[in-house]
């Protein structure tokens, strides 16, 4: 039994370390590839774990070559157009000019269901409201709405913001401890902060979370006080 | 680019590790065949003392082995020979002629079929 443990605890740092050499693709929308490659070091991982009589290099090589193969697959479909091709496919239009491309929903083997659970999913129950729509690689279908269908933006209104509209609130505080490279990105000091603080009566120590923008516009949500039990 | 040569670096390792247990298991099945040959000609030689001293250092040199073997093949193999290996010395200390001499072929043959098994031919990989 303790062996069992040990192993898994092992492999599971060994997984972790792999999918995080592979990369965020691996954790974002799939590749075919990415997602045979994901079920396989699953799969693989287990056999050590169920049969303390195989050794766990029997999962570990496996594992990493699964990784080393993955890596180097998605630095030549980097290089690559034409591998990119062969390995992912290319993206097909289904719906173009807002007209259903019935042969190529045929070619991927989708039926209506399948187009408008992924519509809906999007949130666009009327296919009239669609001018272009295309499955990814990946499987998704991404949507592109008629201008009458389009979410009202800041430009169609005439309105423009200025440079602070256009990055988001930042978390500066986490836990009790301040996030220096989202303090930059928000263009605030820590002498900014140091002041807020000082204003609010607390520690960075006592936050739980403070968001920032570049308007120097603050939440700040201060750590609970764990309450002491009473003695019986 | 990071990235890139350091998958490039655990691969060759990776690669290396599988050749390196290739290159071991190899000379180890080569040795302990040559000494199985050993044992069975010192018995056939009548020689009872160096017959039992040759068992108890093959016994000794597997038992090291089979730590080292077991790290990159399954261990249900690596235990019939330990099996095997075990009983050498009870049946030539108590004149089992027929059994020790039917064990020391098993013994060279299990030997070769684990490398045979192990190597990276077509028809293992298939």
């Amino acid at each position: 039994m303790t062996i069992v443990m040990l192993r898994t605890a092992i492999l599971y740092l060994i997984i972790i370390l792999a999918l995080r050499i592979m990369g965020k693709r691996q954790l974002g929308e799939l590749q075919p590839s990415e997602l045979v490659t994901t079920i396989l070091i699953s799969n693989i991982a287990t056999l050590p774990i169920e049969d303390t009589g195989i050794p766990m290099t029997v999962g570990i090589v496996p594992i990493f070559t699964l990784m080393c193969f993955e890596v180097f697959t998605s630095f030549l479909v980097l290089k690559s157009r034409k591998i990119r091709k062969i390995v992912t496919g290319n993206p097909v239009i289904v719906i173009r000019d807002g007209k259903i491309q019935q042969q190529e929903l045929e070619r991927l083997r989708l039926n209506v269901d399948d187009i408008m659970t992924q519509l809906r999913s999007q949130d666009v129950f009327d296919i009239e409201e669609v001018s272009f729509a295309i499955v990814e690689t990946t499987g998704t279908l991404s949507v592109y709405k008629k201008f009458s269908a389009r979410e009202v933006t800041a430009e169609m209104m005439g309105l423009s913001g200025d440079t602070a509209d256009e990055a988001p609130p930042m978390i500066v505080i986490s836990d009790g401890n301040i996030i220096e490279q989202s303090l930059s990105l928000c263009n605030l000091r820590k002498e900014w902060l140091r002041e807020i603080l000082a204003q609010n009566n607390m520690r960075a120590e006592e936050v739980f979370l403070m968001s920032c923008d570049r308007r120097a516009n603050y939440t700040i949500v201060a750590k609970e006080k764990k309450e002491k039990r009473k003695q019986r | 680019m990071k990235r890139l040569l350091m998958v490039t670096v655990i691969f060759l390792l990776t690669a290396g590790m599988c050749a390196a247990s290739l290159f071991i298991l190899e000379k180890r099945c080569l040795y302990f065949a040559g000494k199985i040959d050993e044992i069975t000609q010192s018995a056939w030689k009548d020689q009872p003392e160096t017959t039992l001293g040759l068992i108890e250092e093959l016994n000794e040199k597997w038992h090291k082995t089979e730590i080292l073997l077991s790290r990159f093949m399954r261990g249900a193999q690596l235990d019939e020979l330990t099996a095997i290996f075990a009983r050498m010395g009870p049946l030539f200390t108590y004149e089992d002629k027929a059994e020790f001499y039917a064990e020391t072929e098993r013994g060279k043959i299990l030997l070769e079929h684990l490398w045979l098994t192990e190597r990276p031919t077509l028809k293992n990989v298939f």
